[in-house]
């Protein structure tokens, strides 16, 4: 009976010591890139959808939800849940065992993180 | 500070004043559907857990193509829990992760300073519960990340919390929860702290079957629907198959299964069809 309150002050102990001594707060840099000029769905972001997303096997109607190849069609899955969640914080869009790009380089990640920000003008 | 919080958690701990005729299965799991519940571990047990939770019943992502979300997994947990006294209970997992920091190993502690007794003091329970995350994800590349990890400390995530709860009845049983999540690194337009509060409730249909439900709601302006971020709610039926056999099936819109990941990073909203099916196997062996 007392070594096991033992080990529950012990246990409880150690947890808080290391919450402590492995306790930061820290923020990521905000990005410093420009979104001047802005992007369109015509302009850039097409291109990148086309090519990552939208592709036979993928996001064309077939295997993956959705079919991405157009505005409309790729509008339904333009919320903070879905394409901006996937693609651009978890970033697991496009996934590892895609048969395309298996990932967005870092100049994608920007033009697409401007036109979320923008409200994903198509013109 | 530290010598003060150390101190706090000793003094907690070696308070005494235990009653005779304890209530006990307030609800039948140490979870309800998120949400811990205030139940521990008895002395001795050990607690084999097995969690799941599926892609989008409906919505966009959801539907016929994706089998109703059954062809997903949001996120899966195995863990294993241990009673070291009646009150107080351990546990490690492994949790997929639905957040942005993703492969965690959980640790837990779990410790129940007042049990509620029949027609005693105390009628109520409090139970205190901390959590700490690690992710093990492999570092990133990228610089703008939260998974780049320039620090150690950076994997790491803490949720404490506290249950006030009491059954009311033979068939109702309710609890309110006060929590702080702890993320160490987090976007440039977000906030460490997180605090919450949440409410769950048991009805006992029959001897073995309750319906419960859940919910926990963030304070912070961040958490806003306008900013993409909803309140994680559940609903469920828990199934006392007998032998230790606890078996629960829910519906809720979050998609991550520890504190850490749903209590941030909850963005899926009922009102859009993004809820998934979960279930959890809880197995008791007396070690």
């Amino acid at each position: 009976m007392v070594t096991k309150i033992l080990m529950e002050k012990i246990s409880i102990t150690l947890f808080f010591i290391f919450f402590l001594v492995s306790c930061s707060k820290d923020k990521l840099a905000p990005p410093d890139f420009s979104c001047d000029p802005q992007p369109t769905y015509n302009s850039d972001v097409d291109n990148i959808i086309n090519s990552s997303c939208a592709y036979a096997g993928c996001h064309d109607g077939s295997s993956a939800p959705g079919n991405f190849g157009s505005y409309a069609t790729l509008s339904g899955f333009l919320s903070p849940t879905l394409f901006e969640r996937r693609a651009l914080v978890l970033r697991d869009m496009p996934p590892q065992e895609a048969t395309g790009p298996t990932s967005l380089t870092e100049e994608q990640i920007q033009i697409l993180s401007c036109w979320v920000e923008d409200g994903y003008p198509e013109n | 500070m530290k010598t003060f919080i150390i101190s706090c958690i000793c003094g907690i701990i070696s308070i005494g004043a235990w009653g005779q005729e304890k209530v006990h299965q307030t609800f039948k799991d140490t979870r309800v559907i998120n949400s811990h519940s205030l139940e521990t571990l008895r002395k001795g047990i050990l607690d084999f857990r097995v969690s799941h939770r599926f892609g989008d019943v409906a919505g966009n992502a959801g539907g016929w193509p994706t089998f109703y979300g059954l062809e997903n997994a949001s996120d899966i947990l195995i863990g294993f829990e241990y009673g070291i006294t009646e009150q107080f209970m351990v546990g490690v997992s492994r949790s997929k992760g639905s957040g942005p920091l993703r492969s965690n190993v959980n640790g837990l502690l779990k410790y129940r300073l007042i049990q509620q007794e029949i027609n005693g003091r105390n009628p109520f329970s409090v139970t205190f519960v901390s959590v700490a995350s690690a992710s093990t994800m492999q570092k990133s590349g990228s610089e703008g990340v939260l998974n780049f990890f320039a620090k150690t400390a950076h994997r790491f995530s803490y949720n404490l919390q506290m249950i006030i709860g009491s059954k009311i009845s033979e068939k109702i049983a309710l609890q309110v929860m006060g929590a702080w999540t702890y993320r160490n690194i987090v976007p440039s337009t977000d906030k460490n702290d997180l605090a919450s509060v949440g409410f769950s409730a048991k009805f006992q249909l029959s001897k073995v079957f309750g319906l419960i439900v859940d919910t926990n709601f963030p304070i912070s302006e961040l958490r806003s629907s306008e900013n993409g971020y909803y309140p994680p709610i559940g609903i469920g039926f828990e199934w006392e198959t007998g032998g230790g056999h606890v078996f629960q099936i829910n519906l809720t819109n979050a998609t991550g299964i520890m504190e850490t990941d749903y209590l941030p990073y909850t963005q899926s909203n009922w009102g859009d069809g993004e809820y998934r099916l979960g279930f959890t196997i809880s197995r008791h062996f007396r070690i």
